[in-house]
């Protein structure tokens, strides 16, 4: 099991969850965190802490975000780890509830990920 | 770089509060060091002691200490963490 | 419902009472109770692995020690709040948000710990723990400053959820699974409410930078860090479970011996001193990569060439 990060984190990412993550599990992309689900011990504590919802478990990940359960796996293989709580991205609180915001991904981001998996 | 025995050993009794003729006998150990410290009370006080003298004798910061415990003498100690120093 | 990682700024800034805290201490607390009488209740456990079994037996004795730990950190942070009183309001207050939490929640939460893996392991067919041992396991532990308890603490949590999270996602035994998955929530949301402590008694000038500094070089350090317990080339002979790791059965033979792999593999190892740098970059925030930035800042502080705020970073 692990925890995800769905799109709500993208153009936020207050990044209130990294540090209370006990095992340092979440990787940092420019606009966005994911979590690696390898290291990810579902203690839960960044669920509350994420002030636009963005986290959850995987056994109640509401559908419309099942596509970030391979991002997040994808992505954490090769971005780096974040360690600690930085200042949120500065129009944070804009995005917040701002819907649809997987197209916003940089395609560069992803093109860059596909590469390395393959 | 080279750190002189002695100097290091009066480097640490002033951290640790006592008098270099205190930390002179060879067979003292650093558990019986805390006991006569007035200020250390555990082994992270002793480590923080040693590590504290290097930097006040101006040892670099990447130096790599070496592992030491309670039940070891500070003479040995000392010879080690001079040792040590002198690779820098 | 939160944990409250930034007590002096929230003391200060927001005017957050001693009550304040405690109410948002206890709110958190019980939004994530569990019961192990429930979780227990009617339930088979089935087959438990030789690992499993290896694992229940140590954790069951480590969650022993626990009450005493607890029992100190309230009483020392009573003491503190004492010798801050009248000197340093925002200290006082902080020392006694970590006294009450330790009194209440910590103590209570690990009760819980106690009793769900002692009755797993007995249930695993272990020979239940005699009062002999528990009592053992009871015994006063040593004292030291507060900030670097904390920071202690926070370094012993990391080491439970490692291990114990290690535990939970490959036990193969679904109720050996469940519990361990339960009390490894409980030790990450310790853990953070250590750093949180740490991080304000520095913050509120009660305690020095390098004391935060100091508790994690000695539990990371290359050689002889505490982390790397009984396989460290040398060890102080210790009375009591202060790093109960320290007493682990390894032996090849020992049936309830603990493998590399479920404690102390490269790997474990590795996650376990990510982990301390993140606890250090939390409580002080300074981002340091590795055991070596560490000793560099530690002995920066000893130094006086860096203090909490400044922007350095790394080696």
């Amino acid at each position: 099991m692990s925890h995800v990060v769905t799109e709500e984190c993208i153009r936020c990412k207050y990044t209130k969850c990294a540090s209370l993550c006990p095992v340092t599990a979440f990787h940092e992309a420019d606009e966005f965190l994911v979590i690696n689900p390898n290291e990810c011990i579902d203690c839960g504590l960044c669920v509350h802490a994420c002030p636009v919802h963005a986290i959850y478990p995987l056994e109640i990940l509401p559908e419309q975000y099942d596509e970030c359960v391979e991002r997040n796996a994808r992505l954490s293989k090769v971005l780096p780890v974040i360690y600690a709580t930085h200042e949120p991205l500065a129009d944070a609180d804009m995005w917040k509830a701002v819907p649809n915001k997987r197209q916003l991904i940089d395609a560069t981001l992803l093109a860059v990920t596909n590469r390395s998996a393959s | 770089m080279k750190i002189e025995k002695e100097r290091l050993r009066r480097t640490l009794a002033r951290r640790l509060g006592v008098e270099p003729t205190e930390l002179a006998n060879e067979n003292v150990t650093l558990k019986e060091i805390l006991e006569i410290s007035p200020t250390a009370i555990n082994s992270i006080d002793i480590m923080e002691a040693f590590i504290g003298s290097l930097v006040d004798l101006g040892a670099q910061t990447d130096l790599e200490l070496p592992a030491v415990t309670l039940d070891d003498k500070l003479d040995n100690t000392l010879d080690t963490i001079v040792s040590a120093v002198a690779t820098t | 419902m939160r944990i409250i990682t930034n007590l002096v700024e929230e003391i200060k800034n927001n005017n957050l009472s001693l009550s304040d805290i405690m109410r948002i201490q206890h709110a958190y607390h019980e939004s994530r109770r569990w019961s192990v009488t429930e979780l227990l209740k009617s339930k088979q456990i089935g087959t438990v692995s030789r690992r499993d079994k290896a694992i229940l037996w140590q954790a069951a004795r480590a969650e022993i020690t626990t009450q005493p730990a607890c029992i100190r950190l309230a009483v020392d942070g009573l003491k503190l709040a004492n010798e801050l009183e009248g000197k340093n309001k925002v200290g006082n207050t902080v020392a006694h948000s970590a006294a009450q939490w330790s009194a209440r929640y910590w103590l209570e939460e690990e009760g819980h710990h106690e009793v769900a893996y002692g009755t797993v392991m007995e249930m695993a067919g272990l020979e239940p723990i005699s009062e002999e041992e528990v009592i053992g396991h009871r015994g006063a532990f040593p004292t030291d400053n507060f900030a670097r308890v904390c920071m202690l603490q926070a370094c012993v949590e990391i080491e439970a959820c490692v291990a114990y999270g290690e535990v939970a996602k490959t036990s193969e035994n679904p109720l050996v699974k469940q519990v361990f998955a339960k009390i490894t929530a409980d030790e990450s949301q310790h853990r953070a409410y250590f750093i949180s402590f740490a991080r304000a008694l520095v913050e509120c000038g009660a305690y020095p930078l390098k004391d935060i500094l100091s508790m994690a070089y000695t539990w990371i350090r290359p050689k002889g860090g505490e982390t790397h317990g009984s396989y460290r080339e040398k060890q102080t002979k210790r009375e009591g479970f202060v790093n109960w790791w320290q007493n682990m059965k390894t032996d090849a033979g020992d049936e309830l011996r603990m493998d590399d792999e479920q404690f102390r593999s490269d790997r474990l190892q590795e996650k376990k001193v990510r982990a301390v740098l993140s606890a250090v970059e939390e409580g002080t925030g300074f981002a340091l990569k590795t055991a070596e930035d560490l000793q560099k800042v530690y002995m920066q502080s000893l130094a006086g060439e860096v203090q909490l705020g400044d922007p350095l970073i790394a080696a």
